[in-house]
């Protein structure tokens, strides 16, 4: 019995950890279309290539964050949960 | 690309910026440390405050700033693209898919980069990982929290 909780708890941290790194794939989806846009405007304007890149810059540094987030909380239930799961099966 | 070294100029502000946003940020977080360590009693919660949570810090501003500087860099790559345009300037279908796939090539090695550093910080004893890796979050919020100031101001 406590073999499969501790199985149990190992599985969810696991599949959590999986799920979270999920999160990594919408940034890069979200920049993807960022630049395209960014190169449009660029093409209609060219004389506002420098605000773009820079507006572009911060933008793409915030989108980022949603990616760190969910692959922080995976390391977390991979390195971090376990062992404090274990320590309360024990 | 212009300026110092072939670096653009808007990437090289933008960095600096970042990493005095980063270096701040990791500074706060070593006064909480201390205050932690120092104040806080052991047997509730034992904080570190050593060599290992300082290095952690100052690592992860370095992988901080490389992160952003590479991102200007693939940027800079993007908008320097010479797009063939058609009558309204809007560039070809071809020319977007080049920017998504530089873009997103550099996401996954920059992602790939922080992986192996989270990693490294986890499990290399000389850092702390909590220090080594809380940092990763305070360039975006600086500059969350430098856009609200701007346009409080405003």
């Amino acid at each position: 019995m406590d073999l499969l909780a501790k199985g149990i708890a190992l599985m969810g941290c696991a599949i959590g950890a999986g799920l979270a790194l999920i999160a990594g794939i919408g940034p890069g989806i979200g920049e993807g279309n960022a630049v395209a846009k960014a190169l449009e405007a660029i093409g209609r304007q060219p004389e506002c290539k420098s605000s773009v890149t820079s507006t572009m810059l911060l933008g793409c540094a915030v989108a980022e964050t949603t990616g760190i987030y969910g692959f922080v909380t995976g390391l977390l239930l991979i390195f971090v949960a376990p062992g404090m799961f274990m320590d309360y099966l024990a | 690309m212009s300026g110092r070294r072939g670096i653009d100029p808007v990437v090289r502000k933008e960095t600096l910026r970042v990493g005095a946003i980063a270096y701040v940020g990791i500074a706060l977080m070593l006064l909480v440390f201390f205050l932690l360590h120092t104040f806080c009693p052991k047997e509730v919660w034992d904080v570190p405050f050593d060599y290992t949570v300082v290095l952690g810090g100052v690592c992860c501003g370095i992988i901080d700033i490389l992160n952003f500087f590479l991102m200007g860099l693939a940027v800079v790559k993007v908008t320097s693209l010479e797009p063939v345009t058609d009558e309204e300037g809007n560039p070809s279908d071809e020319d977007k898919s080049k920017a998504r796939r530089i873009m997103s090539t550099s996401m996954r090695l920059r992602f790939l980069f922080m992986i192996v550093w989270c990693i490294l910080a986890i499990v290399l004893p000389c850092f702390n990982p909590i220090a080594g890796i809380l940092p990763l979050l305070f360039p975006t919020f600086g500059i969350k929290v430098l856009g609200l100031a701007k346009k409080s101001a405003d």
